[in-house]
């Protein structure tokens, strides 16, 4: 068979599947499997998908997806979330503190928390019904919160990135090092776009924002679990001291002592914390284990290359290669979420843009920009369903979350142009480390 | 119909606290490695294969869990237009595909399990028995299936729950 017929024919059979709504692994194995067994007899195919599996699974950097959900669970179980964001919101003296003090939050939990829909959930829970009650406009409530979670994926740890690291053999903790600035230079832009938006709308900011005392020790009882379990993580990838998955256990044995002391963690949430990590562990085991067929049916096609060589052929312009690749990630981010735009699309991609001269460390950034913005944009946007089932008022329609993330996926948009103009942005914290 | 369900439970029940107990020995046991290394001098020669080792049930043991939450993530919005009757239909075929996919993973397992106990594969470096890791993955793979089944059968949805990404 020809490469261009199972590329069509593959991506045909799960373009089908997965919009008839069969879960996403799922189509994915099945739109491979009459693939694998044209190539292979019944019997090969049992023995070369055990050998997949068994090469997959068996690899300690892979270790650190189910020891970073875990932790990511057990902080939203914790009082450690809420509490940052009280601080965050009652420190701000300003107009909008809660907006600000949302966004804050975000990035302060995003630093512990490597998923964007704990993150929008966690900071969601407490900051949407407060900012709904203080009189803030839906859509700018709704805007802070789902866009202020996809922090998490960018800051490390990140779920996506560890993705990404695996598919492209790039080091995960280069693409955690080169995640902190662009990061942090999100957050503040996310600031901007609520000052702005203040100016603008002053009539969805309201002027009272009932701000309460902290004193020192709530300060420190807020930033101190986040701070210890944030600097376990990016100092020792940083200098060497372990390794991501070291860190991601160690940070995890630090939080559930946190969460039990100050962090008021009951027995029932800990339990809680492990159960939602098996059934996370359920779908990224079967998808990785479906991508692994999948990849294996693509390779044997040589489609990545061929693909490839089609697309250099062409003769396109380096950045031109780029816009197109990232507008095509904003296309399939409305349809799917990103772990599985990941495994589905990375491995034929990321050729693509080394043999454009790209550096995969910076597209790793890029890429997950592009994967923030695919949880905020319908009709499959995770972060704004879930901020829709929160909301208890009915106030909030999913139609104000939309418009509410637009000046925040303006902002995304512009960080990566400025990631295209400034690649130093990305990969000078990387270069410089130990 | 009763027993049915009840076995797909209690198997999934079974998943879910070998699972969890996989997150917390590789939690503790990399932690402890970490400590030994800096504070003791002393580098446990175990911890790196043996934790990557267990990675191999773990991926697998919250299959089950994950489909009586209902926590694959799925493209609902044709679906979601449907008529119920028409969707009841569409989520039998679903679950029809899902219960044959999990065979296959559950035979490759079955086979595993059985090759790799005639064959004595080990890892490389403790020389732990393969089939040892293949168990529960088979175990896993046709608690999935009996559930799946279990589901085509009665036509049962479960609340849909959230998964970390």
């Amino acid at each position: 068979m020809e490469w261009h017929v199972v590329l069509i024919g593959i991506v045909t059979l799960l373009s089908v599947l997965i919009f008839v709504g069969l879960p996403i692994p799922f189509a994915m194995a099945a739109s491979c499997l009459p693939f694998l067994w044209k190539i292979q007899t019944w019997d090969t195919s049992l023995v070369s998908t055990q050998l997949k599996l068994w090469g997959v699974w068996v690899d300690y950097v892979l270790l650190a997806v189910p020891l970073f959900v875990f932790l990511g669970e057990l902080v939203s179980r914790s009082q450690i979330g809420p509490r940052l964001y009280y601080v965050m919101q009652h420190a701000v003296p300003l107009r909008g503190a809660a907006a600000y003090g949302s966004v804050g939050a975000c990035a302060g939990f995003g630093a512990v928390c490597g998923s964007s829909l704990i993150g929008a959930l966690t900071i969601g829970s407490v900051a949407l019904p407060e900012m709904l009650r203080l009189g803030y406009s839906p859509r700018l409530a709704s805007g802070v919160i789902a866009s202020g979670g996809t922090l998490s994926v960018l800051i490390p740890p990140s779920l996506i990135l560890i993705f990404y690291g695996i598919v492209t053999n790039a080091s995960v903790g280069q693409l955690f090092i080169a995640g902190v600035i662009p990061g942090l230079f999100l957050t503040a832009l996310f600031l901007v776009v609520v000052k702005v938006w203040s100016m603008i709308r002053p009539q969805d900011v309201p002027a009272d924002s009932r701000r309460e005392r902290v004193d020192l020790g709530q300060i420190v009882l807020a930033f101190g679990p986040v701070a210890l379990i944030a600097t376990i993580i990016i100092v020792s990838v940083y200098f060497g001291v372990a390794t991501t998955t070291e860190s991601a256990a160690v940070a995890c044995v630090v939080t559930i002592i946190l969460a039990f002391t100050i962090g008021r963690m009951t027995l029932r949430a800990f339990l809680d914390s492990l159960s939602a990590t098996l059934r996370t562990m359920g779908f990224v085991g079967l998808l990785l284990a479906a991508a692994a067929l999948f990849g294996f049916v693509l390779t044997y096609y040589r489609i990545p290359q061929e693909l490839g060589a089609a697309f250099g052929a062409l003769n396109l312009p380096s950045h031109l290669v780029l816009i197109s690749i990232v507008v095509f990630y904003l296309i399939v981010g409305m349809f799917l979420e990103p772990a599985s735009i990941t495994f589905i699309t990375v491995p034929t991609v990321f050729p693509l843009v080394a043999a454009a001269g790209y550096d995969l460390v910076w597209f790793g950034i890029v890429y997950t920009i592009t994967m923030e913005i695919a949880v905020l944009t319908p009709p499959v946007g995770l972060n704004l369903y879930v901020l829709q089932r929160m909301d208890r008022t009915g106030r909030l329609h999913l139609i104000d979350a939309v418009i509410g993330c637009i000046p925040f996926i303006g902002v995304m948009l512009l960080l990566i142009a400025i990631l295209v103009a400034f690649p130093s942005v990305a990969l000078w914290l990387p270069s410089a480390m130990k | 119909m009763r027993s049915f369900r009840a076995v797909a439970h209690w198997a999934t029940m079974i998943c879910l606290v070998a699972g969890a107990a996989i997150v917390l020995i590789q939690s503790f046991w990399i932690t402890y490695g970490v400590f030994v290394r800096y504070a003791l001098g002393n580098p446990d020669s175990m911890v790196t294969e043996a934790t990557a080792l267990l990675l191999v049930p773990l991926a697998f043991l919250g299959l089950p869990w994950a489909l009586q939450g209902d926590a694959f993530p799925r493209v609902e919005f044709l679906y979601e237009r449907l008529p119920p009757r028409a969707a009841g239909a569409v989520e039998r075929i679903h679950m029809a595909v899902m219960a044959l996919v999990g065979g296959f993973f559950a035979i490759v397992a079955v086979n595993a399990t059985i090759s790799t106990y005639r064959s004595g594969a080990s890892s490389s470096v403790l020389e732990w028995p393969e089939y040892l890791f293949w168990t529960p993955v088979a175990f896993a793979a046709i608690a999935f299936v009996i559930g799946a089944l279990y589901r085509l059968i009665s036509g049962e949805r479960p609340p849909k729950t959230e998964v970390s990404e």
